[in-house]
């Protein structure tokens, strides 16, 4: 041995087990701190992939320039990419209907497609996906968006030559019409006819069919000289961007009129992370950092100790023999370094590698999720940096105490070998006589033990009460997350059809039930209208956040407007199961008692804090009256008529998008038969051709549904029937439910990792207490307790400390995860319950964990010959 | 009565080149009532034998008979039972438990026992260990002669049939010790007890009525001493 420094290896070595739960600690924190960091940098990544692919690459677009600016564009040394576009006219698709024209409120002559010419450079920097086929190269070769195929005068197939009619659009001024509406009236000017080849069909970011004007591009024109022509540039450096474009624009002789930027992109380049970012995000993420680094401090510092309180002897005998005090500190503090340059950099890399496997998961499940399949993981060397910077402070915070404590033991510890009662200072406990009765004299010693020291008591305690404080935070932070609508969690079913379609409602049902693709249709009607509920039904605490809802009463009930309800198809009730907190939902008992079910919870407005909160506004219990007045049987100078209601039902929420109610009253949802009866009326000035209900449908696919057939079902469909239009959810409630499972995985991932941080705590902490009386306990079984005696005074002290713990620990807990809520608040309002659930997990949790760590260490020493353990060393 | 019965006993340690015979064959009775002093060179085996006459350590052959009980029959359950009841121990080191007053690990054993406690024989035992005053101290706050006295006071409370005490004056300086031998003394011949000692002092071992010399594993010396009164 070169040096005395080398007895930190042996003893390193020699503890083998404490060193690697020490070192476990370290990876764990340092991999999740640098794993929260990497996620951060990624993700601000991929938004920005993200932008690219929505917007484009292009850092300023140019218009209108001539051919000669266009060179001088070309060429300036600002510039380093350029491509060129030109607008070519707008070209017909079809005639519009008037239906379609009153419909989406546009009174536009033509379904247009507006042709832009694009060289290829140009095709590289903007948004364009194919779906199917290949981007333009020469000028008659076309690309459309897919869906528009459908619309011409036959439908076109790739590979086709279509004739179009090109013109301009003259657009006029916006004109009021008698009822009120703006319209802006439009003609067309035609120029010409070209044809055009189809050699790709673009991949549109949705399909609406209100979209009556739709991108299409050709090859560029390059020969002539005339024309306005667009350039789409890229600057070097996106530093300074919006500076660098002005000057470019000057040089150019053109003004800001004739350029924009494309500022999504630019924007995230340019902003820092506190911009990108949300301000409560930051400080979010803070409090998370902290609480992680709070926990591996609580850990490593736990080891330490424990690790110098189990040497004390030893460094007796190094002071005796000659070491300074400064000397042994050194020791402990070259301990702490190298469990740090063997635990920081593998902590580093497994943060980054756990990222990497995460992701691999994720595109498993699905891989063109945009969002996801853009995200690469970056390892970035800030985020290292500052893992790593983190990481070292931690580990010396938490060393720093026991290096000091081991520098005081004096030389005369070693030397005097009375064991440990000298190692520290126990205290007396008062009369226990009682706890003896009830468990024994093994109870009363394990309380006693506890006891025993201060010291030893709050660091128990306190590794216990981080760990069950940090789960009920963090997994009260997952509960959060769900809550505030971050996943979506409801669904809208994979088609919602819309429209004026009440006559054929029914015929349309039929005809959808029968296509076996189809797994559930829900055919909604609603409407809209006043209920009466008593004050004691409401909650104060809504009354209290808008008290301008709840102003008007008749007789001693409140008015409460904005109520509505819905029917989902009386087959469909059963889905409903699930969410039926207490009543029934049997279709005979609703139509006989004019029964409804209700959701309590509703979406307020909070005067102060101008955002919508989620609660629970509203108590009904089943068996209260709810009269109820639709608003479509109000009639001029009468009284409105109510019709009594009966809650048969309470449900958690509803379905669909009738989920809560949004504007702080009441959503209902019942039969048929008694939505009928609510808005049957004889009186015959109420004009019966005005439909009453609305009629929406919703339909939810087979599992292995071929979603062709119904899309082209619903397209056929939408051809013969006036007003009958239909939405694909498709694509967005897949990529919402995997967005789900992906969330999850992260929330619950980082609750798992937080989780085993806290047990290594624990398993540390409480194992050590039990290895320090090894002869204690040898002797106490010499005298005569049996293996068994000895077990249950170990597990007496676990299960006490557990108490103690519990207590402790599930109230700061509780308190964490209130001022976390605080913090979320301010991103989105909802409300806040005592998390009754994690913290019984948490206590239940940590008391089994304590008592396991007891176990192993115990059954060593059960195991060995009693007189063996006396004799040991330790 | 031979309360102590030892037939054959072997004890060693290790395998092959590292293996330390510490006791070879030993052969031993001891009468009910007798109190024997065990001599010998440090590493002969002394207290080797004590542990395994305390059921706190395993032969590796051999038998041991206490009271007529094959104690290495025992199940475990039974051993411990055996130790609390019939044996007494007291240690050079580390007899006390921390956390318990000077009475209460006097008390240790019948406690464990759940067993009603005598409060006049323990106010005797006490008193004849000139306890009073510290009987409600925990062990740190006792000076060692002090502690030692605590467990021998645990070692007799449930007047077991032997006691046995592994140098129990090793580090307590002349005028202690001479109480503490003197105490046991009294108390072994009041309960009529047998008490094995293991000693290294002259003066202590020419008190005891026979006195047994072990070296090398093995009983070299049996003296009986008449020259005691």
């Amino acid at each position: 041995m070169q040096s005395y420094k080398e007895i930190t290896y042996r003893y390193l070595k020699g503890q083998k087990n404490r060193t690697l739960l020490t070192i476990l600690g370290i990876i764990l924190s340092v991999a999740l701190i640098s794993a929260i960091g990497t996620i951060i940098v990624s993700v601000r990544g991929a938004l920005i992939a993200d932008a690219i692919r929505e917007n484009g690459s292009y850092h300023a677009k140019f218009n209108e320039m001539n051919r000669d600016s266009i060179n001088k564009l070309m060429n300036h040394v600002g510039v380093s990419e350029a491509g060129i576009g030109k607008f070519e006219g707008s070209a017909i698709v079809q005639e519009t209907t008037q239906g379609e024209r009153e419909e989406y409120r546009w009174d536009i002559p033509y379904r247009y497609i507006e042709i832009e010419g694009l060289e290829d450079k140009a095709l590289e920097m903007l948004p364009l996906n194919i779906d199917e086929g290949r981007l333009p190269k020469t000028p008659d070769e076309i690309a459309i968006e897919h869906w528009v195929a459908n619309y011409f005068y036959k439908e076109v197939q790739l590979g086709d030559k279509i004739k179009l009619t090109v013109g301009n659009r003259v657009i006029g001024n916006d004109e009021e019409t008698s009822d009120g509406n703006i319209i802006r009236k439009e003609t067309f000017e035609k120029t010409g006819e070209k044809e055009y080849t189809v050699v790709g069909f673009i991949k549109p970011q949705y399909i609406w069919k209100g979209n009556l004007v739709t991108k299409g591009v050709v090859g560029l024109d390059n020969k002539t000289e005339e024309g306005s022509y667009s350039a789409y540039i890229k600057l070097p450096n996106v530093k300074d961007a919006y500076e660098k474009v002005t000057s470019i624009a000057k040089d150019l002789g053109k003004t800001e009129n004739d350029f924009e930027y494309n500022y999504r992109v630019l924007r995230l380049y340019a902003e820092s992370m506190s911009e990108t970012f949300d301000k409560s995000m930051v400080i979010l993420l803070l409090f998370v950092v902290g609480l992680i680094i709070v926990s591996t401090i609580a850990v490593i510092y736990n080891a330490f100790n424990i690790s110098v309180l189990e040497r004390i002897t030893q460094f007796g005998l190094l002071r005796s023999v000659g070491a300074t005090p400064r000397q042994i500190k050194g020791i402990v503090l070259k301990e702490a370094m190298i469990l740090s340059i063997i635990g920081i950099p593998i902590g580093l890399f497994s943060g980054v590698f756990a990222m990497r496997v995460v992701l691999y998961i994720i595109n498993l499940l699905k891989a063109d999720i945009l969002v996801f399949s853009d995200m690469k993981i970056t390892i970035s060397e800030i985020v290292f940096l500052i893992s790593t910077v983190i990481g070292l402070v931690t580990v010396f915070l938490s060393a720093i105490g026991p290096a000091i404590k081991a520098g005081k033991v004096s030389p005369v510890e070693a030397v005097r070998n009375t064991g440990s009662i000298r190692k520290e200072k126990v205290g007396k406990t008062k009369n226990t006589i009682f706890i003896r009765k009830i468990l024994g004299v093994e109870g009363e010693i394990a309380y006693k033990n506890l006891r025993r020291n201060r010291k030893r008591f709050i660091i128990t305690v306190f590794s216990m009460v981080i760990s069950i404080s940090l789960f009920i935070t963090f997994s009260s932070f997952s509960n959060f997350m769900f809550k505030m609508g971050v996943v979506e969690s409801s669904n809208m079913g994979n088609f919602s059809i819309y429209g004026d379609i009440d006559d054929n409602a029914e015929k349309i049902y039929r005809e959808l039930k029968d296509i076996e693709d189809i797994k559930r249709v829900y055919k909604v009607t609603f409407n809209n209208g006043e209920v009466l509920i008593k004050e004691n039904r409401i909650s104060k605490d809504m009354i209290k956040m808008a008290p301008m809802l709840f102003e008007n009463k008749k007789d001693d009930l409140i008015e409460i407007n904005n109520a509505q309800i819905f029917t989902i198809g009386d087959e469909n009730l059963e889905v409903l199961k699930g969410l039926l907190k207490e009543g029934t939902l049997d279709i005979d008992k609703l139509n006989k008692e004019n029964g409804v079910l209700v959701i309590n919870s509703t979406y307020a407005h909070n005067q102060k804090t101008k955002r919508n909160s989620l609660m629970e506004g509203y108590k009904l219990k089943v068996g209260d009256k709810l009269p109820y007045a639709s608003y479509d049987l109000d009639k001029e100078g009468a009284d409105r008529v109510y019709k009594e209601l009966t809650v048969a039902g309470v449900l958690e929420k509803g379905i669909l998008d009738m989920e809560y109610n949004l504007n702080g009253s009441i959503n209902i949802i019942t039969t048929e038969e008694v939505l009928n009866n609510l808005l049957m009326t004889n009186d015959e000035e109420i004009d019966d051709s005005i439909s009453r209900y609305r009629t929406n449908m919703y339909i939810d696919m087979t599992e292995d549904g071929d979603i062709e057939n119904i899309r082209s079902y619903l397209d056929k469909l939408e051809e013969r029937t006036p007003g009958f239009h239909y939405i694909d959810y498709a694509e967005s409630a897949k990529e919402n439910k995997i967005v789900n499972i992906i969330v999850s995985i992260f929330l619950y991932g980082f609750v798992a990792i937080i989780t085993l941080i806290s047990s290594i705590n624990i398993i540390n902490t409480i194992s050590t207490n039990i290895i320090l009386r090894t002869k204690e306990i040898a002797m106490i079984k010499a005298i005569g307790m049996t293996q068994s005696g000895i077990k249950r005074m170990v597990a007496f002290e676990s299960l006490f400390y557990g108490i103690y713990a519990t207590i402790f620990g599930g109230t700061i807990g509780t308190v964490l995860s209130y001022i976390l809520f605080n913090i979320l608040m301010r991103i989105r309002e909802f409300q806040w319950m005592i998390p009754w659930k994690n913290i019984f997990i948490a206590c239940i949790g940590a008391v089994i964990i304590a008592l396991l760590s007891g176990a192993y260490p115990l059954k060593r020493i059960n195991d060995k010959i009693i007189v063996e353990s006396i004799k040991a060393e330790n | 009565m031979d309360v102590v019965k030892v037939v054959d006993l072997c004890k060693s340690y290790g395998t092959g080149n590292t293996k330390v015979e510490a006791l070879k064959n030993i052969n031993l009775t001891i009468k009910n009532g007798e109190f024997v002093a065990v001599v010998g060179a440090s590493g002969s085996g002394k207290s080797t034998l004590l542990h395994l006459l305390g059921g706190v350590d395993k032969p590796t052959s051999g038998k041991i008979y206490i009271d007529g009980v094959d104690i290495y029959n025992l199940s475990e359950k039974e051993l411990a039972i055996f130790r609390r009841r019939k044996v007494g121990f007291i240690f050079q080191f580390y007899n006390l438990v921390p956390v318990l007053t000077a009475e209460e690990n006097i008390l240790l054993p019948l406690l464990l026992d759940t067993k009603k406690v005598n409060k006049e024989h323990l106010e005797e035992l006490i008193n004849i260990l000139g306890l009073e005053d510290r009987k409600h101290h925990l062990p740190n706050e006792l000076s060692g002669g002090q502690q030692q006295r605590v467990s021998i006071g645990r070692a007799l409370v449930y007047k077991p049939s032997i006691v046995l005490a592994d140098e129990p004056t090793g580090n307590l300086d002349s005028k202690n010790s001479k109480e503490i031998i003197d105490l046991l003394k009294i108390s072994v011949r009041k309960y009529n007890q047998t008490l094995i000692l293991i000693t290294h002092d002259l003066n202590i071992a020419s008190q005891a009525d026979r006195i047994i010399t072990i070296g090398d594993g093995n009983i070299i010396n049996e003296v009986i001493n008449n020259a005691k009164l």
